[in-house]
């Protein structure tokens, strides 16, 4: 059994945070990864080049929020992922926990169904993660 | 990014600030009623056009459009603010105060500045959005807050997070703003 | 058991053993966390490695992985992945609903053959893998050998 404790338990999750954010880095064709708070502020970041994190933020936000009101509006009720497929690569977006997001932006090369995979199995973690992470 | 033509609202954008970082009030096309408007016209645009519209089409967006927006405020009124005050902090709130008083924003009163914590902490009395809104669950500011993290953010030329603490909506009779300098 | 059985068999264990590290668990949360990344790193590897050494067989016109219908690693040279990908999603709707009504079990293996090419599709844990070359060649007997180098 492991005995050894991190002394301060927050600081350990948002180093986890960013390492799962590291790991997101190195699937082929994305170039950006990041947690977005409720006001589209970006907590979290990796990236490959220089990015206007205050306008990906809101613009994030706003985009999921829109396409979530679109998704009550047909009936689908809770929406898991938002996916923007633009001439130049993709933009995901998936909810957190208490209306943060994580971002992940890609070029064009990348493959949609492996970040997406990862995308789908990194959020349960980062839901427990951000649950402690809130609560200390 | 390819350049791209201006927008009418980028044009309209542009105009406005310019209007404001004049310091000039007066508008053409206004000759009997002037410059002022009702403070409900003000939160009929604030808190519906921007705020339940905006909810409605963006749902958990809509803050952080309205957040985004007052940003895009603060960085012009402190670009006008940080214009020959030697970034000297007390030259620099102070013509913010000015500035907010002469737009009607609200009263400006630093409430906590520790820099050495990174945080300052704005109270904004008489806030334009808020006055005479009552019995909210949480607070409503968002341009405002938007708005100082803008001003801040200028001056210090650093990322900030602007948090809305207290609200005069939710019943605290002023608003308090939270600058994290990051 | 032939060289891509054995792959199959190496990719289905990694698969378990991530879906084990998925499991709640009373550990440490940043361990878990570590751990599930580390594992799921470990199958993924192993399917694009695979997908590689696939494409590269003689006879074997490409080899790619889905999941949910979306294009996850693929051989050099895949055309059409968004066809594949449709493709995928159809015939395993259709074959789940076949193997229910017949009573076949889970569905491992679907092979769509035309008179010019086929394609054959074997689940492995969550992911679909697809392999295609020209209707004559016999895919089982190309696939037990690993010629390409790993």
């Amino acid at each position: 059994m492991n005995n050894i404790h991190p002394l301060d338990p927050r600081k350990s999750q948002s180093g986890e945070i960013d390492a799962i954010l590291r790991n997101l880095m190195g699937i082929q064709g994305v170039s950006a990864a990041a947690i977005v708070d409720s006001d589209g502020f970006v907590t979290h970041i990796q990236r490959d080049s220089e990015i206007n994190t205050d306008a990906i933020g809101a613009s994030v936000q706003v985009v999921f929020g829109a396409a979530a009101r679109a998704a009550q509006h047909v009936g689908h009720h809770v929406t898991n992922m938002v996916i923007c497929e633009n001439a130049e690569g993709f933009i995901l977006s998936t909810p957190v926990e208490a209306g943060f997001m994580l971002a992940l932006v890609t070029q064009r090369d990348a493959l949609l169904g492996r970040v997406r995979f990862e995308l789908k199995e990194t959020i349960p973690v980062l839901k427990k993660l951000f649950s402690n992470y809130l609560n200390h | 990014m390819p350049h791209m033509q201006k927008t009418d609202y980028q044009i309209a954008q542009q105009q406005i600030l310019d209007g404001i970082i004049s310091g000039e009030f007066d508008i053409e096309n206004r000759r009997d009623l002037g410059p002022m408007i009702p403070i409900r016209l003000f939160q009929a645009l604030r808190m519906v056009a921007l705020g339940s519209n905006v909810e409605d089409i963006l749902g958990q967006g809509a803050p952080s459009l309205v957040y985004h927006s007052g940003q895009s405020l603060g960085l012009a009124m402190g670009q006008l603010a940080a214009a020959n005050v030697d970034k000297d902090l007390e030259s620099y709130v102070g013509k913010i105060k000015l500035l907010c008083r002469q737009l009607s924003i609200g009263l400006v009163v630093p409430d906590r500045v520790d820099l050495s914590a990174g945080v300052l902490e704005l109270r904004v009395d008489e806030c334009v959005s808020c006055a005479g809104i009552h019995h909210v669950s949480a607070p409503i500011c968002h341009f405002e807050a938007g708005m100082v993290g803008g001003i801040v953010k200028t001056f210090f030329n650093r990322n900030v997070k602007a948090t809305e603490t207290k609200c005069n909506a939710l019943g605290d009779k002023t608003c308090l703003i939270r600058v994290d300098l990051l | 058991m032939h060289w891509f059985q054995s792959q199959l068999a190496a990719l289905n264990r990694l698969a378990d053993q991530y879906a084990r590290a998925q499991r709640p668990s009373a550990s440490n949360i940043v361990n878990v966390s570590e751990n599930m990344r580390l594992k799921r790193a470990e199958f993924i590897d192993a399917v694009q490695a695979l997908v590689n050494q696939v494409g590269k067989i003689k006879g074997i016109s490409s080899c790619a992985a889905y999941h949910d219908g979306l294009i996850l690693a693929r051989s050099a040279d895949v055309s059409a992945i968004d066809a594949f990908g449709a493709t995928v999603q159809e015939s395993a709707r259709a074959a789940q609903q076949g193997a229910a009504l017949l009573g076949l079990g889970d569905v491992e293996q679907i092979v769509i053959v035309g008179t010019k090419n086929k394609l054959a599709m074997l689940n492995v844990g969550p992911l679909v893998l697809c392999i295609s070359c020209r209707k004559e060649i016999n895919l089982a007997a190309a696939l037990q050998r690993n010629i390409a180098p790993p």
